[in-house]
């Protein structure tokens, strides 16, 4: 049993990789508030701020995202305040929230403005099925890098496809896919099947 | 104006913490609050904001800012939007503190891998639902694979893909 032995640099992980300004994680956070147009927020969040910044970790990004669902409010901005202040504290919490709130602000209600005006915006719905159609795609290719970059065991893979198919085929509510996916694959960590 | 703002206020802020799942599920709640209830908007004007708000970037749940104009302008957006966001994301701040602090035990560590699958599957789910949800047809079909093996191999920037797509339906919709 070396459990009761941490090793200097199995120590380092559970820290942000790198500690970065508070002007850094504003800018971060516009970048994704300024460029996932039609969702798709998750790839961009995974690209900014682990492949391209490499702020943190696969695994430190997909426990946010887990704890994120699991609380209310809108993924994207629950994941900016989240890793805002793991990142940066309270200020960087702050600095999340508006950075993933300020271009979305303006364009939101200069559309709504126009809306407001004309009472249409057409091309809106053609518009929006490609960028959901790319956004869809965006997810996708995420998740399968995550899969391929973080899964190695085929209990971990089964776990992947039974909470895919409970919630995206059967529809069963998020919070009772968690309740019974979370405790499970505690349990399964624990006792470590291969 | 000050009893709108009141409302907007009360309506949203009450709201914020049903909002579990993402903001998406909380629409048809909003819709029934805000259309039947208060009458606010109209149900077409309902959907077009609700697809505004899916085309811009960010957060989906920014259709409470064009709620908020509708009823009392500019106040009324960053009220309606304060009310929205503000409680949840204090909540999400606490929890990240209380994550934070304890970064650093093995149960935390444990968690944290016991998660990763989880949240993988529910990225893939988040996608499932959607190709469903918005009648995917032979077009959006066609962009969403392309999509897909492009940024699963190469490394460029999704603004491109997401150019790409939106012009061959804008194209497909002029022939």
């Amino acid at each position: 049993m070396n459990s009761m032995a941490i090793a200097p640099d199995e120590a380092i992980p559970d820290e942000p990789l790198i500690r970065p300004g508070l002007g850094a994680i504003f800018g971060c956070f516009f970048t994704i508030g300024s460029q996932s147009f039609g969702g798709g927020t998750t790839a961009w969040l995974r690209r900014e701020v682990v492949t391209k910044r490499g702020w943190l970790t696969d695994q430190q990004f997909l426990a946010s995202l887990a704890i994120c669902q699991i609380t209310p409010g809108p993924n994207p901005l629950n994941m900016a305040v989240f890793l805002g202040s793991v990142l940066g504290g309270g200020m960087g919490a702050l600095a999340g929230f508006a950075g993933m709130m300020a271009f979305p602000t303006v364009l939101c209600l200069s559309l709504g403005a126009l809306y407001y005006t004309y009472h249409q915006l057409p091309g809106l719905e053609i518009l929006l099925g490609g960028l959901g159609a790319v956004a869809i795609g965006m997810n996708l290719a995420n998740a399968i890098r995550l899969t391929r970059k973080n899964i190695r065991k085929i209990r971990q893979f089964t776990v992947i496809v039974l909470v895919a198919i409970a919630a995206g085929i059967f529809h069963f509510p998020l919070l009772d896919v968690l309740a019974i996916a979370v405790p499970l694959n505690l349990l399964a960590e624990i006792w470590k099947p291969s | 104006m000050t009893g709108q703002l009141l409302s907007l206020l009360q309506v949203f802020g009450s709201l914020s913490l049903l909002a579990v799942g993402g903001g998406n599920a909380l629409i048809p709640d909003m819709q029934r609050v805000v259309v039947e209830q208060y009458h606010w908007l109209s149900a077409r004007e309902f959907l077009d904001l609700f697809a505004i708000t899916r085309a811009t970037p960010g957060p989906g749940s920014t259709i409470v800012l064009l709620i908020g104009q509708k009823v009392a302008g500019l106040p009324g957006a960053f009220a309606g939007a304060l009310a929205m966001f503000v409680p949840s994301s204090l909540l999400v701040y606490i929890c990240s503190r209380v994550w934070h602090r304890s970064r650093q035990s093995k149960t935390i560590k444990m968690i944290e891998r016991a998660l990763g699958p989880i949240a993988i599957g529910l990225i893939f789910a988040s996608a499932m639902v959607l190709i469903e949800t918005t009648e995917h047809h032979v077009l959006p079909w066609v962009i969403t694979s392309v999509a897909t093996l492009v940024l699963t191999l190469t490394e460029i920037n999704p603004l491109f893909i997401l150019a790409a797509g939106a012009g061959c339906t804008v194209a497909v919709s002029l022939i």
